[in-house]
């Protein structure tokens, strides 16, 4: 990790802290968009965290991704992180530009299904952005059309409002001629692969943050509820599953740290997957073990748990469902019997 | 909770050059011997195989010079470490000298003892055997009822131990004695652990032949076994401490998940260009495991090369790895079931050796249970 991406993770955790000190938050419910923790965000730089020193960019890489959106998901924030940094480094690369406010990804085949028409300097763009996190609350979405990397301003288009199951805004947004002008799109320089795979890292470093936070909240709670007289965290049962959750915990991030600060990360097909698919298969044990300690308080709206538990079904499934993961990995490697599995796992043996 | 959420893993990729010597050793001492006891990898006994890695400078490869060691770093053990087990090599002769015998005397041992035993463990030629377990003591190694009683030129050894792998292969073990009677209080006090000589006149080692029907572990009782002064380890009455840092070697190493690579790689090779959802589906997960818990591994493996004992982290490795070394049996079974392809009977041996060996993988080295015992500790519960 680069100094930016300390120094970033160090300030959000103190805008995120303080936000949560103010805004009491002890609640289940997800909150919803704050435009003051957005302002605090900007403040800060967050979309400057990836782009090049000669940009008047923070000059971090990918390896800084981890601690920023992990911290980001440990608190629960209610913003598009992951995009917002992703989407701010993708356009910096291309030479984009990007109106002020809140970015978004619509990356994946799951996400966008587009055609565009070539004029003389702009792009015709059609079709549909589906899930796409944050969609209502953002000025423009990131998506590839025919090779091109494409800006869409997110005014004048129809927007249907649809959650994911942690109630955050994951919508639809119908595109009808929508016309696309320089500089608003560019030759795509990495595939839709390697986007959807460095948007998805982001994600699991958001859920290990939230895994983070689970195993936190469920220790403390173990440690203050009492049965048969004594704390909860005296029985072996319950001890065996607190450590069970932190074996996840740390696979999963040990996995997703590890393929983020792989140099040029977004070529790692195989690294990247197996990250992705580790730390989705942790978020689900977490989550059904952390409920498991609380008993019914956990299963309330009202108890704080649920607002990191939806989190962490929701995320399993966005930039690319769990299963796809496994299945783009076991393709890789039954698709080529020159390269072992063992090469594999020892190639870019970082 | 103050533990760390990540495990920051070692950087293996400037060993390309030794990982590739290893792989090809490997290949030729297969061509030579064939491979038809690649199977048990760190069960399988072979004083003729790991005769040939020392004569490579591969066994106590971290440890001094002067002890026939070759001063390298414990990355570069963790390198060879993996591409033995990985093929599947049988390497048990030397293995426990290697991860914790030879490294307690480096720790506790006088001069005089590691010039005796290192050089021979170094050289692939004396083995050693784990001397812990009792009838009435597995998990709780504390109940250890063996005794050595001092008398003027030595100490004098009764008891029994039991599951002492290849004690009937080894030349020596390093037993676990109570010195001091039992205080109720503090249990863990009044143990001592001797260099014992396996062939020891009064020491007479038993098969218990295992599920597989295999003779790898024996009852090895001590009748007045005399023992030489100099045959005590570190301090007397430190044994507690002693043995509990010979247990964090134990559980550290990359074996705790490759047990039974050599399946997997025969599995996937197999399996290649099979077009169904749950090959995909299974060996995408597999993968995905493999490649998180060498990343925790290597990690464990540089925290020791840092000078860190990682008793939290081995464990944690040695949980999630153990469970999923598990699974492979089932996983395997589940798709050589589903899908038409190319077994061979060297295949099928395999894949039956992994269903009979899998319940071990959770229950040696300290099971599952005593391994969370320990997280737990290590993240304030207890
Ligand atoms: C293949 C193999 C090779 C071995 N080789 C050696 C060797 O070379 N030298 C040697 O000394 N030993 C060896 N062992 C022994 C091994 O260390 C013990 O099997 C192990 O420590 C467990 O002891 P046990 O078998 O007596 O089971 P027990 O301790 O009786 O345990 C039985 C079950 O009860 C559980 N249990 C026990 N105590 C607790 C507790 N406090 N809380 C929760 N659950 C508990 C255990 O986890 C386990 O599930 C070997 C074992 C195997 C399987």
């Amino acid at each position: 990790m680069s100094d930016a991406g300390k120094i970033f993770s160090e300030s959000l955790a103190r805008v995120f802290t303080d936000y949560d000190d103010t805004h009491k938050i002890s609640s289940g419910r997800t909150l919803a968009w704050s435009e003051t923790l957005w302002k605090s965000v900007n403040e800060l730089g967050l979309p400057l965290l990836m782009i090049d020193d000669a940009k008047g960019g923070a000059g971090g890489s990918t390896g800084d991704l981890f601690d920023v959106l992990a911290i980001a998901g440990r608190h629960g924030v209610p913003l598009p992180m992951t995009e917002t940094v992703v989407g701010a480094w993708l356009a910096s690369i291309h030479g984009l530009t990007l109106p002020a406010g809140p970015v978004t990804l619509g990356i994946g085949s799951d996400m966008a299904n587009l055609t565009a028409k070539r004029s003389a300097n702009s792009l015709i763009v059609s079709g549909t952005l589906s899930k796409i996190p944050w969609g209502r609350t953002s000025e423009c979405v990131i998506t590839l059309v025919d090779e091109q990397l494409v800006v869409v301003n997110n005014t004048g288009h129809a927007v249907k409002e649809h959650n994911n199951l942690a109630d955050e805004p994951s919508d639809t947004i119908e595109l009808v001629d929508c016309e696309i002008s320089e500089p608003s799109f560019a030759q795509a320089q990495m595939s839709t692969d390697s986007i959807l795979r460095i948007a998805a890292l982001g994600r699991a470093a958001q859920m290990c943050g939230a895994m983070h936070a689970v195993l936190e909240l469920t220790m403390q709670y173990v440690s203050d509820r009492e049965q048969f007289g004594r704390p909860l965290k005296k029985f072996q049962a319950i001890q065996h599953y607190l450590a069970k959750m932190y074996c996840e915990v740390v696979a999963a991030s040990t996995a997703t740290r590890g393929a983020l600060e792989l140099p040029d990360a977004w070529e790692a097909e195989f690294e990247c997957a197996a990250a992705i698919v580790r730390t989705r298969e942790a978020a689900s044990a977490i989550a059904a073990l952390s409920h498991q300690c609380h008993g019914a308080i956990g299963f309330t709206a009202e108890y704080q748990l649920g607002r990191l538990t939806k989190r962490l079904w929701a995320w399993r499934d966005e930039y690319g469902d769990e299963s796809e993961w496994r299945d783009a990995l076991g393709r890789l490697v039954l698709s080529d019997a020159e390269t072992s599995l063992w090469q594999r796992l020892t190639d870019r043996s970082g | 909770m103050q533990a760390s959420i990540n495990i920051r893993p070692g950087d293996l990729s400037q060993y390309a050059d030794l990982r590739a010597e290893v792989r090809s050793f490997l290949a030729d001492y297969a061509r030579q011997h064939g491979k038809h006891d690649w199977i048990a990898s760190w069960m399988g006994h072979s004083p003729q195989f790991s005769k040939a890695l020392g004569e490579r400078g591969w066994i106590g490869m971290t440890w001094p010079k002067k002890y026939g060691g070759a001063e390298r770093t414990f990355l570069e053990r963790y390198v060879v470490m993996e591409e033995l087990l990985a093929s599947g090599a049988p390497v048990a002769a030397h293995w426990i000298g290697d991860r914790q015998s030879g490294p307690l005397l480096l720790n506790v041992g006088t001069e005089a003892q590691r010039q005796k035993y290192l050089p021979g463990i170094t050289r692939g030629e004396t083995f050693f055997s784990i001397g812990m377990s009792e009838p009435g003591s597995g998990s709780d190694l504390a109940a250890a009822r063996t005794k050595a009683e001092k008398t003027s030129d030595g100490w004098v050894i009764n008891g029994q131990k039991i599951w002492t792998s290849n004690a009937h292969n080894n030349h020596y073990a390093i037993v676990f004695c109570r010195t001091s009677p039992l205080n109720e209080k503090k249990r863990h006090e009044g143990f001592s652990q001797f260099i014992v000589d396996l062939k020891s006149e009064g020491l007479e080692t038993r098969p218990i032949e295992n599920i597989a029907g295999e003779h790898h572990f024996n009852e090895v009782f001590f009748k007045d076994v005399v023992v030489a002064d100099d045959c005590l380890v570190g301090e007397a009455g430190n044994g507690w401490n002693q043995v509990t840092s010979e247990l964090a070697f134990e559980r550290s190493g990359p074996e705790r998940f490759l047990s039974n690579y050599a399946l997997t790689a025969k599995l996937t090779d197999a399996m290649q260009g099979v077009d169904s959802d749950l090959a995909r589906q299974e060996i995408g997960r597999m993968a995905a495991h493999y490649w998180t818990l060498r990343k925790m591994s290597s990690g464990v493996a540089k925290a020791i090369s840092e000078g860190d004992p990682p008793n939290l982290e081995a464990a944690l490795v040695k949980d999630l790895g153990t469970i999923f070394e598990q699974e492979i049996a089932d996983t395997t079974r589940k798709l050589v079931h589903s899908s038409d392809i190319r077994s061979d009977e060297f295949f099928d041996l395999m894949q039956s050796y992994t269903v009979m060996h899998a319940p071990s993988f959770t229950l040696r080295g300290g099971t599952n249970e005593v391994l969370r015992g320990i997280i737990a500790r290590g993240m304030g519960l207890r």
